[in-house]
């Protein structure tokens, strides 16, 4: 009886698993950044810099989503090995709290770890805009003049 | 026999349960991959100069010689740049009753020689530019100069003003 029950189980689980596969692949989720990089001009002496605001548009078909972002390369000048590291890089969010301030104003966090910087649901057939970004770096006194590149990557989670 | 297709039962329950976990963890809360920003920062090379005073006078009230000036001048330097170097050299000093030339303004900090050129040990004349400070990436670096004038019996009785210029030479 357990091994007519198991073959069953299995048989079931097996082809189930196949039409899950298949129905969960057709949800949507585009996530859009504009733009897609951005620039700090460290023209005067070391302090706080801001860059361009970013926007996040999202579709999503999924009824629940989060969008995090965490830098996953610390600014490197290219022409060197001097790196600035990723507790200098800043990120201010609807989701940070304006209350804090680590260096580099009230409501800006370092991305030094993953940072959530957007939630949802359903959209429907239109992108909507889920969020606006503003980014800011600390620099200071040893962080030699040139030019530095990095990259901070958006990972989401979603809830079918 | 029984046994052992009890066994397999046993087996295929526990890989079914395997299979429905990991299925479920795989659609579950995975963090998919998104976009990537491109972060790009550019900085500027840097050097702040600050002087404790920006002017110093020589009062000169007595006979033709060497007075000191009214102040010391500190010298603070910030600079992100890997070497940078800060000189100074000084105008002549011009009034009503003629010139007095920057041979006879005299300065001493850490960098002048230790030698009398006519005003004191380790005050060279400012015929020229001087080093004042040197040194490397920092917040703050300071030197203090301190300065005197030689009058002679031409110089007329008078005021008489001009210039000491700071200027620097910065690698990133």
């Amino acid at each position: 009886m357990a091994f007519v029950l198991s073959v069953f189980i299995s048989f079931f689980i097996f082809f189930g698993n196949s039409y899950l596969v298949y129905a969960e692949a057709d949800p949507l989720m585009s996530i859009i950044l504009s733009p897609d990089s951005i620039s700090f001009d460290a023209d005067t002496s070391p302090g706080v810099f801001d860059s361009q605001p970013v926007d996040v548009t999202v579709r999503s078909d999924y009824k629940d989503w989060s969008i995090h972002c965490e830098a996953i390369s610390p600014l490197t000048l290219s022409k060197g090995k001097n790196q600035i590291p990723f507790e200098h890089l800043f990120i201010n969010t609807p989701y940070t709290n304006p209350a804090v301030d680590k260096g580099a104003g009230p409501g800006y966090e370092s991305i030094d770890q993953p940072r959530l910087v957007a939630k949802g649901s359903l959209t429907g057939p239109m992108a909507i805009k889920a969020s606006g970004l503003k980014f800011r770096l600390l620099t200071t006194w040893e962080d030699k003049p040139g030019t530095y590149v990095g990259q901070i990557r958006f990972t989401y989670l979603t809830n079918p | 026999m029984k046994k052992n297709i009890i066994y397999l039962s046993l087996l295929l329950i526990v890989l079914n349960i395997n299979i429905f976990l990991t299925n479920r963890l795989a659609c579950g809360n995975a963090a998919h991959p998104g976009p990537t920003l491109q972060v790009t920062a550019i900085i500027e090379p840097c050097i702040n100069i600050t002087l404790s005073t920006n002017a110093i006078v020589f009062n000169c009230k007595g006979a033709p010689g060497v007075y000191n000036a009214d102040q010391p001048v500190v010298v603070t330097v910030g600079s992100n740049c890997g070497n940078w170097t800060v000189k100074c050299s000084a105008t002549p000093l011009k009034g009503d009753g003629g010139t007095i030339p920057s041979e006879r303004i005299f300065m001493k900090n850490p960098h002048t020689p230790n030698t009398d050129e006519g005003a004191g040990r380790g005050f060279e004349a400012m015929s020229g530019e001087k080093v004042v400070l040197k040194g490397s990436a920092t917040d703050h670096k300071e030197t203090t100069s301190e300065f005197r004038l030689k009058t002679i019996w031409e110089d007329k009785a008078g005021t008489y003003t001009g210039q000491i210029n700071y200027t620097y030479l910065a690698n990133p």
